[in-house]
């Protein structure tokens, strides 16, 4: 990729990116990593680091059933 | 399974790609830009930037900084146009964790208008009984450093410094070039090898030079002509007389000095500063010598 074709590609990524900001569901977890994913491949050895380390969602446990519990 | 989005995780993230797309861009005539450029260095190198910058901000650690608590922290990013309300929470973290959400250019601008705003200053001073014009000379020295400090966390460590060695390391560890006379690859070696130790460098310099007089019979004939073939070897593509008078002046070096001859009259080696420069400047040339054999013939055996 040339400068231009980055600039690009990191634009368009970042829009991606704002996208799932408020959207992001379990279902779509797959795809967000593949877009997670690009991105880390892109980025340069110091910029990784600092990506890696950011946390995008948690996972919530499902709630307790009820009809499990011995009494 | 459900998941619960961290906002400020994508807000981080999205200063990064901002980052990056400012790198990618930046006009490397404009002074706000190198500026920026040199901060975002200095965020790439030191991993603890962001929480270093939150301390200077919040005042803590004996900064020369303004202190500022919950209520100034509040009020010092809302002067700059952010809206930003701490929560409580430890200031440093928190600041820290408005910084990790900033671009470059935003950090830039909280740098400029706010940690180094003339008012604060006054009144911290002011409350601390301090002189403001020490105070507000001490913070730029400070932040200088803190920049300086971020650039070079990442310099390897020069072994050479643990060796007490001050030069290219890599001629004599890393150079790989055996010859097809066992007695010279052995003179090499253990010139090497003895120059790693401090009190052997002088016997090192002689085996060196030994190298020197054993390459110089390198080729069939006698010394002359076989000195003259690798000379002129040496010097395919390249100045014939200037190596022709570096073997010359080498040669000399190596009558005139207490080297290999030790009668009364040979001149004494006795800083290490001249050994380490002779040694080396041998083995350049010898190197030079063992390409170049290496490139005509077939190496008998790989290297040690």
């Amino acid at each position: 990729m040339d400068n231009n074709e980055k600039i690009l590609f990191f634009t368009n990524k970042l829009q991606e990116l704002s996208s799932y900001k408020n959207g992001l569901t379990s279902d779509k977890l797959k795809e967000f990593e593949i877009l997670k994913q690009e991105i880390f491949q892109s980025l340069s050895e110091k910029q990784r680091i600092r990506f890696n380390k950011i946390s995008f969602y948690s996972e919530v446990p499902a709630p307790p059933n009820y009809d499990d519990l011995p009494f | 399974m459900d998941i619960k989005i961290n906002e400020n995780g994508f807000k981080q993230a999205e200063a990064l790609l901002n980052d990056v797309l400012f790198s990618l861009s930046f006009d490397k005539t404009n002074l706000n830009d190198l500026k920026k450029f040199k901060l975002l260095k200095a965020r790439e190198q030191n991993l603890e930037f962001e929480m270093e910058l939150a301390e200077m901000i919040c005042g803590d650690n004996n900064h020369p900084f303004p202190y500022r608590s919950s209520h100034f922290l509040t009020q010092f990013f809302s002067n700059l146009g952010y809206n930003q309300v701490h929560d409580g929470s430890t200031r440093r973290f928190w600041v820290r964790d408005v910084l990790l959400e900033s671009s470059i250019e935003k950090i830039l601008h909280i740098i400029e208008k706010g940690l180094f705003n003339k008012q604060d200053f006054k009144r911290d001073a002011k409350d601390k009984g301090n002189n403001f014009e020490e105070q507000y000379q001490l913070a730029p020295i400070k932040f200088k450093k803190f920049i300086e400090d971020s650039l070079n966390l990442e310099s390897t460590f020069d072994l050479s410094y643990l060796l007490d060695l001050n030069f290219d390391v890599e001629l004599l560890f890393d150079s790989n070039n055996q010859t097809n006379d066992d007695e010279l690859n052995k003179l090499i070696a253990e010139a090497k090898s003895r120059f790693l130790t401090p009190k052997d460098k002088h016997i090192a310099l002689e085996k060196i030079w030994d190298a020197f007089e054993r390459i110089k019979t390198y080729f069939e004939g006698n010394k002359k002509e076989s000195a003259e073939k690798l000379v002129k070897l040496i010097s395919e593509k390249f100045d014939n007389e200037f190596l022709q008078s570096e073997f010359t002046i080498l040669t000399n070096i190596g009558n005139s000095y207490r080297i290999r001859h030790h009668e009364t009259d040979k001149k004494e080696l006795v800083d290490n500063k001249h050994i380490n420069y002779l040694f080396f400047r041998m083995l350049t040339l010898i190197n030079l010598c063992l390409v170049a054999i290496k490139e005509t013939e077939e190496v008998k055996s790989p290297l040690i």
